[in-house]
């Protein structure tokens, strides 16, 4: 920094102590705050660089300015890019702003709209708006438009990635133009000028006049700024680097892994699936073995309650059986008194019928003499009288009965 | 000169790594990433890049590795105890099977004998003391009756008895002949 500071100041001095045509129009009071404000903004932002340049207003007229040209640092989404800029002092400076241009190379696109930058590039920032004599300066104002630029950056690369592998040999070459900077300046500057700029031929002549006594001095100059320039930009270009590809390492990995996981969770759900089934299999085998535990207990007491009922009957009923009858009629009984008296006269006069003939055959054979014979059919004929004539009676009794039961059953028809 | 040359480069460079990123990489998950990317230092990225085992820490404690893993350790945990669950039923069905033999080969099986036996007693008494059974014992001791009154009229043609005791023991089992075969229609012709 101790190296620049000579050069850049003897600059200065040259320039700004110059007269006659090719002097810078700012007023004499103010010179050495301008000397002050560019001195203070190199030694802050070392990849801006102070320099005189012919700019031609809209009217037509040619002046010659001071101006920085170069990068303005700016972070975006942690990786730091480079802004190129140019900044002119105009005639009015520092009591009125600069005017700040974005100078996109070829390979960058001003984005469009911008709520800070228009299509040509002029910048307009509230930094600017509200500028203040003498406390604003430009290093507050390169920093404030580092932080407008970080939140939404105003040029885009339309080219592809592999561009990028440029910007990394090209700080070498940086002494390089230094020595030749003659044919450097036409070609670059034209092509980068807004519209509002225009190098005149009265420029080159300058510029061209300025460059011989010149050479050495600057030459140091621009080494120790690509130095530092150097020295920051190899660890920030490799943790931009890193960011980037642990970025992608990482949603690399993590996709695989749901992948992984996805797969393993299929498999789990089937599992699952599967368990359940087993498990409402197995339920449903215990229920069904407990309902059939619990019908063969039922059964069990079934039978138990019907072996003692049938024990029980069978006690009551073998008693019965062993008293049991003696002559199988007794089972049957009569319907009434009447009904039995007339079976025992019935079968009475049959038994003395059947004795009759019994005699008769005896008789026949000369069994039994004749006398007993009629003796004995005398007395079973009038005992069968007795029997038919009993008979006859409960015959009668049995009519009447019968009579009156048909009597009081149409007695209770007619109710 | 130079420098805005080189500026401008490295500008380019930055521009189409973001758009780079973008394309690849979901917006939310880099931003994290980057948020948290950004705090470390040099060497602490160069580590993260050469040295398998932090790079996989730190991945292990990315919020969406965690997540996955404990869904995952959810669902390993449910399936086990289900499977425990499941396990766990078998002694209950062995047991169950083993109460089943014991009444089915002893308790109910004896019990189905005695009923059985039981069952064929009152069949048994119930024949005998059936009306069919009765009906065929009437008419069997009817017959019985007609032979023994047979054999007696035989004895008084030969002169074997008195006529006086065969006329009274003749009478009465005509009488009771009769009767049996009276009670006998009765019988079967009653709606019994």
């Amino acid at each position: 920094m101790v190296q620049p500071a000579p050069a850049m100041t003897q600059f200065l001095n040259s320039v700004l102590s110059q007269r006659g045509p090719s002097a810078v129009p700012y007023s004499e009071d103010t010179k050495w705050l301008i000397r002050q404000h560019l001195v203070a903004l190199t030694t802050a932002f070392p990849s801006l660089e102070p320099k005189t340049a012919s700019f031609t207003h809209n009217d037509g007229r040619s002046v010659n300015l001071l101006q920085a040209d170069g990068t303005i640092p700016m972070t975006f989404q942690g990786v730091t890019y480079n802004i190129p800029v140019v900044i002119w002092l105009m005639e009015s400076y520092p009591r009125h702003p600069p005017c700040v241009y974005v100078n996109p190379t070829r390979d960058m696109i001003i984005k469009r709209p911008h709520p800070h930058v228009n299509p040509s590039g002029l910048v307009s920032v509230p930094y600017l708006q509200n500028w203040t004599y003498p406390s604003s300066n430009l290093v507050d104002l390169i920093l404030n438009l580092s932080l407008h630029f970080g939140r939404d950056p105003p040029l885009y690369s339309q080219r592809r990635p592999n561009p990028n592998t440029n910007p990394n040999p090209n700080p070498n070459p940086n002494p390089n133009p230094n020595p030749t900077p003659h044919p450097h300046p036409p070609p670059n500057y034209g092509n980068s000028s807004p519209s509002n700029l225009s190098s005149s031929s009265s420029g080159y002549p300058h510029a061209h006049a300025h460059p011989p006594p010149r050479t050495y001095p600057p030459s140091p100059y621009p080494a120790p700024s690509s130095r530092v320039q150097s020295t920051e930009d190899p660890s920030e270009v490799f943790k931009r680097n890193a960011i980037n590809k642990l970025v992608e390492m990482v949603h690399g990995d993590v996709a695989a892994l749901r992948k992984t996981r996805e797969d393993e969770m299929e498999g789990l759900f089937s599992l699952q699936g599967v368990l359940k089934q087993r498990e409402e299999s197995l339920n449903r085998g215990v229920k069904e073995m407990q309902q059939e535990m619990e019908a063969l207990e039922q059964q069990l007491q079934m039978v138990l309650m019907n072996t003692d009922v049938l024990e029980g009957w069978l006690r009551d009923n073998q008693g019965k059986k062993m008293a049991g009858l003696e002559n199988p009629e007794d089972a049957f009984e009569c319907a009434d008194v009447l009904s039995k008296q007339m079976l025992d006269c019935t079968a009475a006069d049959l038994a003395i019928e059947d004795t009759l003939y019994a005699l008769d055959k005896a008789l026949q054979v000369g069994g039994v003499p004749f006398d007993q014979y009629l003796r004995s059919v005398r007395a079973l004929s009038r005992e069968q009288f007795f029997h038919r004539a009993t008979a006859a009676k409960v015959r009668a009794a049995q009519l009447q009965a019968q009579v009156a039961n048909m009597a009081a059953r149409s007695q209770h028809y007619g109710c | 000169m130079s420098t805005k040359f080189r500026g401008s480069q490295e500008h380019q460079h930055g521009s189409s790594s973001s758009s780079s990123n973008t394309s690849h990489v979901p917006p939310a998950q880099a931003a994290g990433l980057v948020a948290i990317l950004k705090d470390k230092s040099v060497d602490e990225l160069r580590k993260l890049l050469s040295n398998k085992d932090v790079y996989q820490q730190f991945l292990s404690s990315h919020d969406e590795v965690k997540i996955q893993n404990n869904v995952n350790d959810d669902l390993c945990k449910e399936n086990l105890q289900l499977a425990d669950e499941n396990l766990r039923k078998e002694p209950r069905v062995v047991e169950l099977r083993n109460q089943y033999k014991i009444i089915c080969t002893t308790e109910l099986a004896v019990a189905q004998e005695k009923l059985n036996e039981l069952e064929k007693q009152k069949e048994e008494m119930l024949k005998l003391n059936s009306p069919l059974y009765l009906l065929q014992w009437i008419q069997e001791a009817m017959n019985n009756t007609e032979e023994e009154s047979e054999n007696l009229h035989q004895q008084v043609l030969d002169r074997e008895i008195d006529l006086g005791a065969f006329l009274q023991k003749y009478k009465k089992l005509r009488t009771a002949y009769h009767r049996k075969s009276l009670i006998h229609l009765a019988a079967r012709t009653s709606n019994i």
